[in-house]
């Protein structure tokens, strides 16, 4: 630790060599009284820096949150020599920020004495959070010099994105041969009836359709849809993100993936997740707790892939993406790289379901208002809207989703397009 | 404290029109006032010593102006009423936003009272070895402090430009 003069050795000296000055300008000794005791203070300074050896130890209350969330820092600081004065500053990163006490203090203390002290952390954006690094500063009595050093003890926060319950989930055109919670339009065993067909042998009495039965006088048997699970696959678009942390575009569309993919893996369905930013990333499809990890662990760091090429997804493994998923895309429809992904999808007969993020108003906080900057906004939804129709008239169901608003919002629109398409 | 440190600066911006209350004394002690109040209020520390340093300035002008007789009491005064502003700015400025110990402060303001109490000891002895060496001390001396002066001047006015740099 080097010590360094404050502004306030800096301030005494010059106000010091002033009065020097004046005196001799004015020919007058008042201003040489003024400057000794200001000289008397500089050469306190001069004492040398108290030796400091700290021991800094921090606990979290968890290593895992919610954006949201409220988390407690612990820090206990021991000291193994008498300390005058030490600043310790515990610096936070900007995906935290100071929700109660105070990450800075200045204390006082004595040999072996130890220190407790908590503060708490509002998570603010998904990600995982280096924490840890404090930085202390050793005041000189004198407050003329303090010697500055940084000392590191990492702890990993995981900020998982907050996920939104859903109640109108887009169902799945096709569903898998396994048991699960979608009716399929298959027939078999289940509770939700579909058909009535002649009785055979081998049918259960208690499938008869007594009613039906007694108005066609012959016996006939009631038959069920059968309840089977599905594929979804959440396609992520990464090659733009509009906005600021943690209000960006991704942010948004992030929220959206981790609360359709909780609400999918809850009714038993299968769910793999695609992130695509010009080359592709993948989770294969899979379900049960292991699969809520690893969709969340990906899709934390998720962050704009800054780059131009473009890679199709024809040659991912039908495990990635298996015939008959439910392709759910997220994306501000910024780059046509994932216009041309979505069409390309479409035509290979995948059941894609677009969530178009409206980017408007996370530009907007940028702009200035202005008769032009309005015309421009005017102008691109117009050209958003177009492109929407044309991805629909491919045959892909798409809605438009708007930040700040409920995602059952756009669902419902959603469902109602699709209702006529989902065969029960 | 704050209160105490705004007191002092009305009082060191006042000194200067004690002896002497011509438009420029009176002007020059106003914008000091200002400066050190606001250096108090908005935890500047580089304010409250531009004021401190105006009100220097006004109050060697007016003494000069006068041609008042050396005085011991005044100049010690100053000094205190300076070091109370000073304080005040600074204390706010480099601990603001902290949570500060009591103990601390109670240290820091010790030690600035004990540097305090010295340097009036050492005008009073200044003081007295001017007298004793009167009436040809001061002018002797005058090259040895514009001397001083000039290196301090230049040593601080260096430090702040590598600083700010």
């Amino acid at each position: 630790m080097t010590p360094r003069p404050t502004p306030l050795a800096l301030v005494l000296a010059a106000l010091a060599a002033f009065a020097l000055m004046l005196a001799v300008m004015f020919d007058r000794v008042e201003p040489v009284l003024i400057a000794v005791p200001l000289i008397v203070m500089l050469m306190r300074g001069l004492a040398p820096m108290p030796a400091a050896r700290v021991t800094l130890g921090h606990m979290i209350s968890s290593e895992r949150a919610i954006e949201g969330d409220l988390v407690t820092i612990m820090v206990t600081v021991t000291a193994e020599t008498a300390i005058p004065a030490i600043e310790i500053l515990y610096r936070l990163p900007p995906s935290v920020a100071l929700a109660a006490g105070s990450n800075r203090v200045v204390l006082g203390l004595a040999a072996g004495e130890t220190v407790t002290g908590s503060f708490e952390l509002r998570c603010l954006a998904r990600g995982h959070v280096r924490l840890g690094e404090f930085h202390l500063r050793l005041w000189h009595p004198s407050r003329l010099k303090r010697a500055e050093v940084r000392h590191e003890h990492p702890i990993r926060l995981s900020i998982y994105p907050s996920a939104a319950p859903i109640r109108l989930l887009p169902r799945p055109l096709r569903t898998r041969a396994t048991f699960g919670n979608h009716v399929s339009p298959q027939l078999g065993q289940g509770i939700e009836p579909g058909d009535i067909r002649p009785y055979g042998a081998g049918d259960l009495l208690k499938q008869i359709n007594w009613r039906a039965s007694l108005r066609l006088g012959r016996l006939y048997v009631t038959e069920f849809h059968e309840e089977r699970n599905a594929d979804v696959v959440i396609l992520l678009d990464t090659t733009a993100d509009i906005g600021a942390t943690p209000e960006s575009s991704l942010d948004h569309c992030v929220k959206a993936a981790a609360a359709l993919a909780m609400a999918y893996l809850r009714h038993r369905d299968r769910v793999g997740l695609i992130a695509y930013g010009g080359n592709v990333q993948w989770i294969r499809p899979g379900t049960g707790r292991r699969q809520v990890e690893m969709l969340l662990e990906a899709l934390l760091p998720t962050s704009m892939a800054g780059n131009y090429s473009f890679q199709g997804l024809d040659f991912l493994p039908p495990k990635v993406l298996p015939a008959g998923a439910l392709i759910i895309a997220l994306s501000p429809l910024v780059d046509q790289r994932f216009t041309r992904i979505l069409t390309n999808l479409g035509e290979r007969g995948f059941d894609v379901v677009l969530l178009a993020l409206s980017p408007l108003s996370l530009m907007r906080r940028f702009l200035a208002a202005s008769p032009l900057q309005a015309l421009a906004a005017r102008i691109w939804t117009l050209e958003r809207r177009t492109l929407l129709e044309e991805l629909r008239q491919r045959g892909l169901a798409a809605a438009e989703l708007t930040p700040g608003e409920p995602l059952d919002a756009a669902l419902a629109a959603l469902a109602r397009r699709r209702s006529r398409r989902v065969a029960r | 404290m704050r209160y105490v440190a705004m007191a002092a600066s009305v009082m060191l911006a006042a000194m200067p029109a004690y002896h002497h209350d011509g438009g420029f004394i009176l002007t020059v002690s106003l914008l000091a006032a200002v400066a050190m109040l606001s250096g108090i209020v908005m935890r500047s520390l580089m304010a409250a010593a531009g004021g401190g340093a105006l009100a220097l300035f006004a109050y060697t002008a007016a003494l000069w102006w006068s041609a008042a007789a050396p005085g011991l009491l005044e100049p010690i005064l100053f000094v205190f009423a300076l070091m109370a502003v000073i304080d005040a700015a600074d204390l706010g400025r480099s601990l603001g936003g902290a949570e500060a110990a009591v103990v601390v402060l109670r240290l820091f303001r010790r030690r600035w009272l004990v540097s305090a109490l010295l340097g009036a000891g050492a005008v009073v002895a200044l003081a007295g070895l001017i007298a004793l060496a009167a009436p040809g001390a001061p002018p002797v001396m005058r090259p040895v402090l514009a001397g001083i002066g000039g290196f301090l001047a230049l040593a601080a006015a260096l430090i702040l430009l590598r600083k700010s740099g």
